[in-house]
């Protein structure tokens, strides 16, 4: 007899797309797997044949997966969001700035090491460097809790992300508050900033994420197999 | 297209209607709505537990684990008080509808 619990853990977790299902759910379609087959055989087909009936029932996994989870209570939905997506992102966030605000403080004191200088280049440059392992801590830390692809990125990302939207303020504050608009200097200034705070970070949280992006490969075979 | 909205819709009141008679775990559910309906209802696991679970979250029905006739653990659902209230005007409502529909198109109510 096949385990289903363990095909349909495998059919949701590997999809990428969604949680997983709460054990007690996994156990009840189990069952329900069990009771098709049982149903198919009395019929007089075969094994295979009323497992393979049993899975006609379920032709998109992750649209049943995310169904049952909506329809299982809103507050798993934000349970799992949080934990995907916003504690992730936030300790990047948090982690990226400390850093960069920790150095810049330590530019602005009066005694500074012989590696320090004035010059914001240097501590800039060790930012860079630091960035991918904090997109990689990220990116880990939401696939852990089972987070989809889109939603590791962001997570991963997710200072540029408020870097971005800290521009756009800007200058959008500079344009309709201030109405700057007298020369293309303010658009030069915040697309300057832009690229060193936004693209180059982004690009470097990125390289750190990439490995822990990728969709992890299905394993579970769809042939019907008897275990 | 109208026809799986309208059994869409009308899925709820299926499953109201069988577990106002009695308990049943999902798989029971399914076979004894497309075995009432001789077939022209029909539930798979993907359309089943979704709305099993829909109901019980708004209170309408309620499931537990139970040990069946066979001795194996399933997941039994039945209709609450609050379940009961809904399904008597959900009644109305298609009995309404069906009854509209056979005057205008001229096929008899069943």
């Amino acid at each position: 007899m096949r385990n289903w619990e363990q095909f349909i853990h495998e059919r949701v977790a590997h999809s990428n797309r969604c949680a997983d299902l709460e054990p007690e759910v996994t156990e009840e379609l189990a069952h329900h797997f069990e009771d098709v087959c049982e149903a198919g055989m009395e019929a007089g087909c075969s094994e295979q044949e009323s497992a393979r009936s049993a899975l006609m029932e379920v032709r998109n996994w992750p649209r049943l997966a995310m169904q049952i989870n909506e329809a299982r209570g809103g507050t798993k939905m934000l349970k799992q969001r949080i934990q995907t997506l916003w504690l992730p992102a936030m300790m990047n966030m948090t982690a990226a700035f400390t850093v960069l605000l920790g150095g810049l403080m330590l530019l602005n004191k009066p005694l500074r090491g012989p590696v320090m200088s004035s010059n914001p280049a240097p501590l800039y440059l060790v930012w860079l460097l630091v960035l991918p392992a904090m997109g990689a801590t990220a990116a880990y830390w939401s696939r852990r809790a089972g987070g989809s692809v889109a939603v590791r990125a962001t997570a991963a990302l997710f200072p540029a992300i408020t870097m971005l939207v800290t521009f756009f303020a800007i200058l959008m504050h500079a344009v309709f508050v201030d109405h700057d608009t007298s020369s293309t200097n303010i658009f030069m200034q915040v697309g300057g900033s832009a690229l060193g705070a936004v693209m180059l970070p982004a690009a470097a949280l990125l390289v750190g994420a990439l490995p822990f992006l990728r969709k992890v490969p299905k394993t579970a075979d769809p042939r019907i197999v008897t275990d | 297209m109208a026809i799986s909205k309208i059994k869409r819709g009308s899925a709820e009141l299926a499953i109201l209607s069988v577990l106002a008679e009695e308990r049943l775990y999902g798989y029971q559910v399914a076979h004894r709505i497309a075995e009432r309906t001789q077939g022209e209802l029909r539930f798979t696991l993907a359309s089943l537990y979704p709305m099993l679970y829909t109901l019980e979250r708004r209170g309408w029905i309620k499931g537990a684990w139970e040990n069946s006739t066979s001795g194996r653990k399933r997941r039994y659902y039945r209709l609450t008080a609050a379940g009961s209230k809904q399904l008597a005007p959900l009644r109305r409502e298609w009995e309404g509808f069906f009854r509209a529909i056979a005057r205008l198109t001229g096929v008899a109510h069943a």
